[in-house]
């Protein structure tokens, strides 16, 4: 085996802020800590829809899509969300949901189809370590 | 393994049949594959009609991603069929990167379901293109999905010309105010260009970059004029490459310009198997330059043939 073909590429990571909720700075703190762990990572900016979403998971054929809500609507956007990345076979990327997110909705999103919740106040290592360990292991099953 | 046809037929079939009704996600897997693939195992059938592949390239800040977007919005609208290729830097230290591009033309893509659009990072190609964007750009061309294919480059400076390679047309955007005349006559990435575009035109001192530009630049196409934000200028910009590929496709222009990046491509993918091969083997620091030269060739030979 060659060198270039001996490692494994890059995972790809799109992050995307949905719906009326303009305050990036934590998704932008978590696209800078998942590049500085050798990831690439779209981030497709604020006042997103789910069907935008999944048109970035889906053409940028990406691993990992994390969903970042500060304004309560998390549990709209993820559950559509999950249906369109069924409907569109591309239920096998790891979804993982990020922000202010009450502990009591962590079950009700999981039941939807997320991953995994991280809630505030989780070490940007802490979600690059369950990512690395995890992402593969989606794109496989 | 060796030389390997990545696609099969009836792969190509497939993932067009699904592009048709908008389902773009075999495409994407499979540019997937070429961009994670080395380019000398990448073997991809010509495809049977051309399709525009127009570079947009230009220091960072211009407006290249708006314009962009802006592009995508004039040519769908106009009948087109839109795919874009946009390319930022990886990190040197990680690897990583952060793909922002999409950002400027989700805009444009609401509603507009036939383009296609990735973020490629440039993994560690130095031209401003990835090292796998031709053959991502020659996949698209082959699927026969798209009229026009657009590649934003990273942000490029003066001598990253690597685009020319890829496009069958540069265009250059740039900005009010970034230096004198004298920029203008420089070498390097302003003598590439087919066309410029000085975008954000509404700023101060436009009209003489424009000026300076059409003096300096006696081979190009145009001069356009453009403030991206609001869209003027750019239907311009799209009629001017209507133009131009009439202009290429008559009297076997496109087929010159391509012919001629033709060894020039081939030795960049050997160029990229030869680097490959020093990076995997243990060089002597004290031997000659020239004994650790050929012990890479050596190697590399012997790999080629197993």
């Amino acid at each position: 085996m060659t060198s270039a073909s001996a490692s494994l590429p890059p995972l790809k990571v799109v992050i995307a802020k949905p719906g009326l909720d303009g305050h990036d700075r934590g998704a932008k703190v978590v696209a800078r800590a998942l590049r500085d762990s050798g990831m690439e990572v779209v981030y497709t900016g604020i006042y997103q829809s789910p069907e935008s979403i999944l048109r970035a998971v889906v053409q940028e054929d990406a691993d990992v899509l994390g969903l970042s809500s500060l304004s309560g609507a998390h549990l709209e956007y993820a559950r559509d969300l999950c249906a369109l990345l069924k409907e569109n076979d591309r239920q096998d990327v790891l979804f993982v949901v990020g922000g202010t997110i009450p502990p009591e909705d962590a079950e009700t999103l999981k039941g939807y189809g997320v991953h995994e919740v991280f809630g505030p106040g989780t070490p940007t290592a802490e979600l690059v370590e369950y990512i690395s360990s995890n992402a593969r292991q989606a794109r496989l099953a | 393994m060796g030389r390997s046809t990545l696609f099969e037929s009836d792969q190509i079939e497939t993932l067009v049949a699904k592009g048709r009704q908008g389902h773009w996600a075999p495409l994407a897997r499979a540019v997937t594959v070429v961009e994670n693939s080395p380019p000398w195992e990448v073997s991809i059938p010509r495809a049977p009609r051309p399709c525009h592949i127009v570079g947009i390239t230009g220091p960072p800040g211009a407006g290249k991603s708006t314009l962009t977007g802006r592009l995508i919005e004039s040519f769908v609208d106009d009948g087109q069929r839109v795919a874009v290729l946009a390319i930022d830097p990886s990190s040197p230290l990680s690897g990583g990167a952060v793909l922002g591009d999409r950002v400027r033309m989700e805009t444009y893509l609401t509603g507009r379901p036939g383009v296609f659009v990735r973020s490629l990072a440039s993994r560690g190609s130095h031209g401003a293109v990835a090292g796998s964007t031709r053959n991502i750009a020659r996949l698209l061309e082959l699927s026969g999905l798209f009229d026009i294919v657009l590649i934003e480059t990273v942000g490029a400076g003066q001598t990253e010309v690597a685009i020319v390679e890829v496009a069958d047309t540069v265009l250059l955007v740039t900005v009010p105010g970034l230096g004198d005349a004298v920029q203008t006559i420089k070498a390097g990435l302003m003598e590439v260009a087919d066309a410029f575009i000085v975008n954000m035109a509404d700023r101060p001192g436009a009209a003489e970059t424009a000026r300076h530009l059409r003096l300096a630049a006696g081979r190009v196409d145009a001069v356009y004029k453009t403030v991206a934000i609001e869209g003027t200028g750019v239907d311009q910009v799209r009629d001017g490459m209507y133009a131009r590929w009439r202009f290429l496709l008559e009297e076997g222009q496109l087929e010159a310009r391509r012919l001629e990046k033709w060894g020039s491509d081939a030795a960049l993918v050997a160029e990229a198997w030869v680097a490959d091969t020093a990076g995997a083997i243990a060089l002597d620091p004290h031997a000659t330059m020239q004994d650790s030269v050929d012990q890479i060739l050596k190697e590399a030979s012997r790999r080629w043939n197993r």
